[in-house]
């Protein structure tokens, strides 16, 4: 109830803010502008208060709510218990809108509303907080278990929850959304300030694009910041969790989900260039808008199940409330700019005086690759959809699509990159010069190949194409990347030493650390992914084995690697779980009375009498007028005696033998369905999870190289979904990477040499970082205040004063 | 499957458990001792072996059997700890008797009734050289007799007792059942001349299909072992006693044949395995024969117009299979393929196993046995480039 009415409380707030502020920025008047900030800072403070609360809820597993119980369990951990606050749908929309929420309200904060943009920018965003209230509204997170399951009977509370799904137990999961959402949430600002450019433009009141450019810059840079994050940790997390020994597989959403990171990444560098008059002065604006509504796209794929995915957590008819997000935010942020340019822009002026060679068009080329590589995606992620739709034939896309089609983009891409950093400093000649020499060896590494995995792809007999691309050796990716590296390093070096400005020696290296750490990553990503190497191995009598001091070594076939299986163990959880969980005590059916009659339950106690009849045993629990009656063949044999623990499970029947004065109800149950507290009835057995293991020593080379633990888990309550435990060494050159199938004492084992794996960790740091430095230190619009070399003390948080 | 059937299976499987439990349960101490008596109508069991499996209530034996003889019409046995009920096994005259008594209680074994019987064909003529084998309903035979002329004589049986009886006649198996009450008792069992036609015939009944492949590894798992499995149902009312043909691959080495739980001999000819098969009128059989192949591919024409077929595997993960296209996979708790459209007795379908055995991960290249990947090299060339360009920039 109280959730409800938090939810409702910001749909009310938020819509009131909404409706005021168009009505002042059409009527062009301060009326009730004194309210508008706190209306949205209630709406925000509502939402948030809103998500605690159903935290709270899960915290203490409060099953009367029936998206608690739908997403948690007792026997999952605290953690976990946090996690499954976004593990469905509506959990994932209201971390959205509450964030979302806080978001605007420190804008209005920070900026105001007075002023006709800030107005209109302000009604877009709560526009849209309030969108995803009223979705909350009607699909709300705080339905109570009665509504959804009128069936269970009027306050009826489970006494367990159905579990979480599987796959979300994983500490990289436990962030990853929330992080994802932060990036979401984040870009709603920039989306809205760009549409109300458009609108303000159309208008005629001239566009705040320029105005607004350091909060746009801000608001983008922490987006991606956020973004990439939110990427990476779900790479760290399918790297484990799938048990794939990969990060990346061009699953639907993984896709889906790097196209608004291309996109973001392209715009970045527009808005960078952004000139009222000049260069995009239409572009730069409109990407911006786009890149809310290609995350909403994101979304929609990951929570509407147009596509089998592994991240098909929640599909649950939300994706229609998304798909009316998506068409409204594609209306306002593709064909609102588009239309605009198409109708109104003003023809530019052609320049002749400029040669075809400048910074401009070296730019362009740069986001027009970025673009292409976007759309690489995005035909890759549609194709198989519109195509089932035009001929009913399912296809499907494979990662050598991607991979063969990104590959030659990425090197052109690369090698722009480095002469427009070369172009930066040296000058035209001898960039030119430079990229002559990195192209030619560009070319002639993707000639060389020592073996056939430095081919993209060896057994390609596709298309001409992919033939050709495929027979493209790994090595060509080696000159460019060391070409960027070079440029950008030798730019650094020319711009950083020396500058006056502290800031903006920061802001050049946080710009090389980004390039750098980009470049690194591609590099290792794909030498990589064709460097795996496997090899498995199978023990018979891992068990046996396990058992043994001294049991031997296994020489993995095929590989440096020689196993030793030290430990065999299958286990369960919860490990010792308490029977109040399935069962009520003799109190709690006495307090329930006539409501459970003739109803199934089950009832546990301590037996303090036992009467064997001919046709019945009856025991009665805990002294008290509850008995538990066992009828049925077999009955005699019930093995229970005074002091014993027991639990049944059976029809509850009041006044059942009204002629023994001292029953009230009978429990009547069969001798399956009764058993001792420790050892209860397969009907109440609550093992969710089954798992087994073995503890594993590796051996690479002859030398022992780590040990660790593989296996599987087998979640019971979610249809036997298996969950692979893997166990990763993580070594300097490579990781070694464990998958063990783990079956009635043998244990099937395969074992992946994956390289470059550290080399890819450290990059992605890099590349965060030097988002961080940027964001902090840009002397334009960096979050620190300008900082001279001769100042010790940073001012490290306060805004400069155009926010 | 019938009442019948199924009654038999499970009395089967209860003895199967009895006496695999009598087999295994070492001994223990035991303190009291039960008597009992056993009562024959004119005779005595004077001298007559018993032997007392004590069980518990899941019928595992708790204890070894022990053995005893019976003076002045009784015998005793001790108690044993743990034991719920004793199964007692009386031997009497070339015949066993069983009886299932609950701890605490004496038994008491009556042998006081006459069975004679008279097997005849459907016209009321005898049948001759017929073999009846009487199992009792706890499972474990009862006794054996050969029939020359037509007409038996059982004796002496317990009284309110259910026989199930097998007779072998006329080259096909009949069951039936035996009841003797509180009296002699006279029945006539009519045993209907069996037909050789195969047009008697039809696939059905079959779990799940009627027609099974079961493919997994021979032992040393360098070839499938493959046990094909066809569900017929016998739609005349007399027994089907004859051959039933499967087409086996052409380098198929067929091991056996089975029809329900019983081996039968089988001869291959040709691609095409021959097993004589023995089906009662109006009931179901599964008729198997078991072959191993040469290689991990297994090819074959159906052999059968079937509507519902299918090839299970087993040990081996649909991720290791590739099938003909007239399989899919199903939607089944184990590794399986199943037709799409009826199939037509000469349709060919084939299915192989790649060895390589894919544990986990359907998304990575699973044979991707990548080189050794040069990373001091490649590192080196790398910091090469860089390092030698900013010289260069720094020195032209």
């Amino acid at each position: 109830m109280i959730g409800s009415a938090l939810i409702a409380g910001a749909m009310v707030t938020g819509l009131v803010a909404t409706v005021l502020l168009f009505r002042g920025y059409l009527r062009r008047n301060n009326d009730y502008v004194t309210v508008i900030a706190p209306l949205i800072g209630a709406t925000a403070g509502l939402l948030t208060l809103a998500l605690g609360y159903l935290t709270y809820q899960f915290v203490v597993t409060d099953y009367a709510n029936a998206y608690v119980w739908n997403n948690t369990a007792n026997y999952i951990p605290l953690l976990y218990r946090i996690t499954g606050v976004y593990a469905g749908n509506e959990g994932s929309v209201l971390l959205w809108a509450a964030l979302a929420a806080v978001v605007a309200f420190w804008a209005a904060v920070r900026r105001g509303v007075a002023s006709p943009d800030a107005k209109l920018v302000q009604g877009l965003t709560v526009g849209i907080v309030t969108y995803f209230a009223a979705m909350l509204f009607f699909d709300s997170p705080f339905t109570s278990i009665t509504d959804e399951f009128p069936e269970m009977g009027e306050g009826v509370t489970p006494l367990d929850g159905t579990g979480l799904n599987p796959l979300l137990v994983d500490p990289y999961m436990a962030i990853h959304p929330p992080v994802m959402f932060i990036a979401y949430a984040l870009l709603t600002m920039p989306f809205a300030i760009a549409v109300a450019h458009f609108i303000s433009t159309i208008r005629g009141n001239g566009g705040l694009f320029s105005d607004w450019i350091g909060s746009i810059t801000r608001w983008l840079r922490i987006s991606w910041l956020f973004l990439t994050a939110a990427i990476v940790l779900g790479s760290l997390w399918s790297y484990r969790v799938l048990g794939w020994g990969g990060i990346w597989a061009w699953d639907p959403v993984e896709t889906a989900v790097l196209i608004p990171w291309i996109f973001l990444t392209a715009t970045l560098h527009a808005v960078m260039n952004y000139r009222s008059r000049s260069t995009y002065a239409t572009l730069a604006p409109a990407m911006t808008a786009t890149t809310l509504a290609l995350v909403i796209y994101a979304t929609a794929i990951v929570r509407s199940g147009v596509f089998r995915s592994v991240h098909s957590f929640a599909d649950d008819g939300i994706g229609f409330a998304l798909l009316v997000l998506l068409a409204v935010t594609t209306i306002l942020g593709v064909c609102l700019p588009l239309g605009y340019w198409l109708l109104r822009e003003p023809a530019e002026p052609a320049d002749d005086s400029q040669p075809w060679l400048t910074r401009a068009n070296v730019l362009h080329l740069a986001i027009l690759g970025i673009g292409l590589l976007g759309f690489v995606s995005v035909w890759g992620l549609s194709f198989p959809v519109l195509n089932s739709y035009i001929t009913g034939m399912e296809v499907e896309v494979t990662g050598d699509y991607y991979n063969l089609w990104s590959y030659p983009i990425v090197l052109a891409m690369l090698l722009l990159l480095g002469f427009y950093m070369d172009y930066d400093v040296e000058g035209r000649r001898r960039a030119l010069l430079s990229l002559g020499v990195f192209t030619t060896a560009t070319v002639l590494a993707a000639l060389i190949a020592p073996t056939d995995s430095w081919l993209l792809a060896s057994d390609t007999n596709d298309a001409l194409f992919y033939q050709l691309i495929g027979s493209v050796s790994a090595l060509s990716l080696l000159p460019p990347a060391a070409y960027v590296c070079l440029t950008v390093i030798n730019r650094a070096l020319e711009y950083v030493p020396g500058s006056p400005s502290r800031n903006y020696q920061f802001k050049q290296v946080g710009v090389a650390m980004v390039h750098i750490g980009f470049v690194i990553l591609v590099v290792a990503v794909a030498f990589s992914y064709l460097f795996t190497a496997q090899s498995s191995v199978i023990i018979a009598d891992a068990e046996q084995e396990a058992a043994l001091d001294d049991s031997g070594v296994h020489d993995v076939p095929d590989s440096a690697y020689a196993v030793e299986v030290t430990d065999y163990r299958e286990y369960q959880r919860p490990e010792d779980p308490d029977i109040r969980n399935v069962a009520f005590s003799v109190d709690e059916v006495t307090a329930r009375g006539d409501s459970i009659h003739e109803t199934v339950q089950p009832v546990y106690g301590t037996v303090t009498e036992v009467n064997q009849g001919p046709e019945a045993t009856i025991v009665q629990l805990d002294d008290s007028q509850i008995w538990l009656g066992v009828v049925g063949d077999g009955q005699a044999d019930v093995d229970v005696s005074e002091g014993d623990q027991v639990v049944g499970v059976g029809y509850v029947m009041w006044d059942y033998l009204p002629e023994l004065s001292q029953t009230d109800a009978v429990v009547v149950t069969d001798p399956a369905d009764i058993g001792s507290v420790t050892n209860p009835p397969a009907a109440l057995d609550q093992t969710r999870v089954q798992g087994s293991a073995v503890g594993l020593t590796v051996y690479d080379g002859g030398e022992r190289l780590a040990s660790g633990e593989a296996g599987q888990e087998r979640y019971l309550r979610q249809g036997g979904m298996e969950v692979r435990n893997v166990f990763v060494d993580r070594g300097l050159a490579h990781d070694t990477y464990v998958i063990a199938a783990v079956d009635d004492g043998t244990a099937s084992l395969t074992i992946r040499q994956i390289p470059l794996m550290n080399l890819m960790r450290v990059s992605t740091g890099v590349l965060l970082a030097g988002m961080l430095v940027i964001i902090l230190f840009d002397p334009a619009y960096g979050l620190v205040r300008t900082w001279s070399r001769r100042t010790e003390q940073p001012n490290t948080t306060e805004t400069p004063s155009d926010d | 499957m019938s009442h019948k059937h199924t009654l038999l299976t499970v009395l089967a499987s209860l003895a199967l458990v009895v006496l695999v439990s009598i087999a295994l349960v070492p001994g223990a101490v035991a303190e009291e001792s039960y008597s009992g008596t056993v009562t024959v109508a004119d005779g005595s069991a004077e001298g007559d072996n018993i032997t007392i499996t004590p069980l518990d209530a899941g019928y595992n034996a708790v204890d070894d059997p022990t053995e005893t003889i019976i003076e002045n019409g009784s015998f005793s046995y001790e108690r044993a700890d743990n034991a719920s009920v004793y199964f007692i096994k009386l031997e009497h005259a070339g015949a066993s008797h069983y009886e299932l008594v609950t701890d605490g209680q004496e038994p008491t074994i009556t042998l006081n009734e006459t069975a004679t019987g008279t097997l005849v064909d459907e016209d009321g003529d005898p049948v001759s050289n017929a073999t009846i084998d009487v199992m009792s309903e706890h499972g474990p035979p009862v006794d054996q007799l050969a029939v020359d002329t037509g007409s038996f004589t059982l004796e002496p049986l317990q009284p309110d007792q259910t026989y199930p009886i097998r007779i072998e006649a006329n080259g096909a198996v009949y069951e039936r059942m035996l009841s003797t009450g509180d009296g002699s008792v006279d029945a006539t069992y009519e045993l209907p001349e069996p037909t050789a036609d195969q047009d008697v015939l039809h696939l059905g009944g079959g779990q799940p299909v009627n027609h099974l492949l079961r493919v997994g590894p021979t032992q040393d798992g360098s070839r499938l072992f493959v046990v094909e499995t066809v569900s017929f149902e016998n739609s005349a009312a007399r027994p089907f006693a004859g051959p039933v043909e499967f087409a086996v691959p052409s380098d198929a080495e067929v091991v056996t044949g089975m029809v329900q739980e019983e081996r039968t001999e089988v001869t291959v000819e040709n691609g095409t395995a021959t097993v004589d098969a023995s089906i009662e009128g109006g009931e179901t059989a599964d008729v198997s024969v078991f072959y191993q192949l040469e290689d991990r591919e297994l090819e074959k024409p159906v052999g059968y117009d079937v509507e519902q077929f299918a090839i299970s595997f087993v040990e081996y993960d649909l991720s290791q299979v590739e099938f003909s296209d007239n399989l899919v996979e199903a939607d089944a708790p184990m590794p399986m393929v199943m037709n799409t459209n009826a199939l037509e007795a000469d349709e060919r379908i084939a299915v192989s196993i790649d060895e390589r055995g894919a544990v986990a991960g359907d998304e990575l290249d699973n044979d991707s046995q990548g080189d050794d990947l040069p990373v001091g090299l490649l590192s080196a060339a790398f910091v090469g480039i860089v390092v030698v360009g900013l010289l260069a920039y720094r020195r032209l």
